[in-house]
């Protein structure tokens, strides 16, 4: 079971969003739960949130965290193309699109933040029942 | 100005006598005194003080209003039409007690959709939301427009005072799109208006297709708040439905960006509508309890519905909306433009809820107020105007909410600063508010809509003495015993 902390900014919201459509998940448990890293994503036109994965929660800080153990960063634009399966994130990478720091040799970072950050993007940007009134019908 | 003052409607006949012949008229299961009953009717969210009404009654026919009308003018008894109570101006408040008509029970009928000349004949009490699941069920090529209103408001009420539309950038205001009205006047007379005005007792349905050429005697109902008559049947105009959508969102760092932008993207003729919100309001519809803009986050962002016929003629207008802004940012804007339904679809399908019209924006309804200055605004004055009541919300620490649109191809503006608010802790604050951000606007030449009577008190006193002269004639004309929505503009 995942924390995930409610913000009230609109770019740490739309990760909480995204994030919180799979933190029942067994996959994505596994993934984020003592990760114990901060990532710092920075969504053009938009501003830099820090992302700390501490033990079972997740929580965001609106700013450039000091010493981030990864900093991304991608337009907007970019992010949607590659949540639509548009582009693929490794050819974003090489085409430049997508700008990451501290990745080093340690091949889980980059598999975590893969399954975490984009793969929780793509299933949400497929997400089939568009109509926010048909969802959440017993907590509405 | 015509000073208001309270008056005993019961001076020619007994309470008790109006209620038996309420009785006589609508039936004992469609009147009611009782205080329980009458409670819900004698307020609604705004600031506008509360009165009681002395009755409701529910008709279900044109015969039955039309005798209600002839004996309330006989004994000048207020008459109050009610249809839902969703709009934001104490405007079914019945300043003067009197007889609140419920049209939202019984008189909610979509008595014909016309495929061909596309219109719908509707009588007062038909909602949004019936309306819409009528066209999607039966003519699905067809479609309405649809304001940022909940889905059980009501199309007449919005389209007889000029209420706002998902289709304004093309077709500008609701009551635009007015084909014609049956109306009951004050001596009983039921006149139709527009082109069903051919024949005696009744017009075809398929006569409802036009407003002009005749005299626009369509103008004696429209803005006038239920003061000159009842309403009795309503044809709005309808519109092909585009079978290509792709709504984008364009985002404003800059305070006063939005406004170069509306002016030219109204003038270029691309979208169906511009929904521009202060980003506090975005990050309450996204479900932040009490929004608070961060420095690093746009001023403005704006939601625009865009329509095409085919893929091509979809490209082709985001072109022209890419060649805009990229304009815009040479000249010093900071503005961005990104895919709608993908954004949201990653952000949360909440935000969703301001474009699938209509639907209940429920951050809008959580407290138990909620008001605004809703105005129709030059748009040559948009950056001053939002600069001086950003300072406004500022000085009174209430964060900014304000809506703004392009009408009509770029003819005109809304400005509406929207306040939601508790009732009972901040009613005051919100007041005071409210008043200076009216003053501000209406010295900016701002022409407020829907207006509750403590602002057309203001208005009077700019207006030109011919203007009330005329109008006051017109409202003496068509009641003279004031009996139709009293209190109204002043009246």
């Amino acid at each position: 079971m995942l924390n995930i902390e409610f913000p009230d900014d609109l770019i740490s919201l739309s990760l909480y969003n995204i994030f919180s459509s799979r933190k029942d998940e067994r996959k994505f448990i596994k993934h984020a739960k003592d990760w114990n890293k901060k990532i710092m994503l920075h969504i053009e036109p938009f501003y830099p949130v820090t992302v700390i994965f501490n033990g079972s929660n997740i929580r965001f800080e609106r700013k450039e965290y000091p010493e981030p153990d990864m900093k991304v960063k991608l337009h907007i634009n970019t992010m949607l193309d590659i949540a639509n399966d548009r582009l693929n994130p490794f050819f974003a990478i090489e085409e430049g699109k997508m700008e990451i720091e501290g990745l080093g040799e340690d091949s889980e970072k980059i598999m975590r933040f893969y399954n975490i950050f984009v793969v929780s993007m793509q299933m949400a940007a497929q997400e089939p029942n568009v109509n926010y009134y048909e969802i959440n019908k017993n907590t509405r | 100005m015509t000073v208001i003052k309270q008056r005993n409607i019961f001076e020619k006949i007994s309470k008790d006598n109006v209620y038996s012949k309420l009785l006589e008229i609508f039936g004992s299961d469609y009147v009611t005194n009782k205080d329980v009953d009458l409670y819900p009717y004698s307020q609604d969210m705004t600031e506008n003080k509360p009165h009681m009404p002395d009755f409701i009654v529910i008709p279900e026919s044109k015969e039955q209003l039309i005798e209600l009308v002839k004996f309330c003018n006989e004994y000048s008894i207020p008459i109050v039409p009610y249809t839902t109570g969703n709009n934001v101006g104490g405007l079914t408040i019945p300043d003067y007690g009197g007889i609140v008509v419920d049209f939202g029970k019984k008189m909610n009928k979509i008595l014909h959709i016309d495929d061909n000349m596309m219109y719908a004949l509707l009588e007062p009490g038909v909602t949004f939301g019936q309306l819409k699941k009528h066209l999607d069920e039966n003519f699905p090529t067809l479609r309405y427009s649809f304001p940022n209103a909940p889905p059980y408001s009501g199309v007449v009420g919005n389209a007889l005072l000029s209420g706002m539309t998902n289709l304004g950038a093309k077709i500008g205001s609701m009551a635009d799109s007015i084909n014609g009205l049956e109306v009951i006047t004050v001596d009983g007379n039921v006149a139709r208006i527009g082109s069903c005005f051919y024949g005696n007792d009744k017009a075809e349905d398929d006569s409802w297709w036009c407003r002009y050429p005749m005299p626009d005697l369509l103008g004696l109902f429209v803005n006038f708040q239920g003061m000159t008559g009842l309403v009795t049947k309503c044809a709005v105009q309808l519109w092909p439905k585009e079978p290509i959508e792709k709504p984008q969102l364009v985002v404003f760092f800059g305070l006063t960006d939005l406004g170069p932008f509306l002016r030219e993207v109204g003038r270029a003729d691309i979208v169906n509508d511009v929904a521009a919100f202060s980003v506090e309001v975005a990050k309450m519809e996204v479900g932040i309890p009490e929004p608070v803009k961060y420095p690093e986050e746009p001023f403005y962002t704006a939601v625009m519905p865009m329509t095409a016929k085919t893929e091509n003629q979809m490209n082709a207008k985001l072109e022209i909306l890419k060649d805009i802004i990229e304009k815009l940012n040479k000249e010093g804007t900071d503005i961005h433009l990104i895919d709608y339904s993908e954004f949201a679809k990653i952000f949360g399908l909440k935000a969703l809820n301001i474009y699938n019209l209509p639907s209940q924006i429920l951050s809008l309804h959580e407290y138990s107020g909620l008001t605004w200055f809703g105005a129709y605004a030059p748009t040559h004055k948009f950056e001053e105007l939002i600069e001086k009541t950003d300072a406004l919300y500022r000085k009174h620490g209430v964060p900014p909410f304000n809506y703004l649109k392009i009408m009509k191809g770029g003819h005109y503006g809304i400005f509406r600063p929207i306040i939601r608010f508790k009732k009972f802790t901040d009613q005051d604050k919100i007041v005071r508010l409210l008043e200076e951000i009216a003053d501000v606007c209406i010295d900016l030449g701002c022409i407020p809509y829907k207006t509750p009577s403590w602002l057309t008190a203001k208005l009077r006193k700019k207006i030109n003495p011919g203007w009330i002269s005329l109008f006051e004639k017109i409202k003496h004309c068509m009641d003279p015993n004031n009996i139709f929505n009293p209190g109204r503009w002043n009246t």
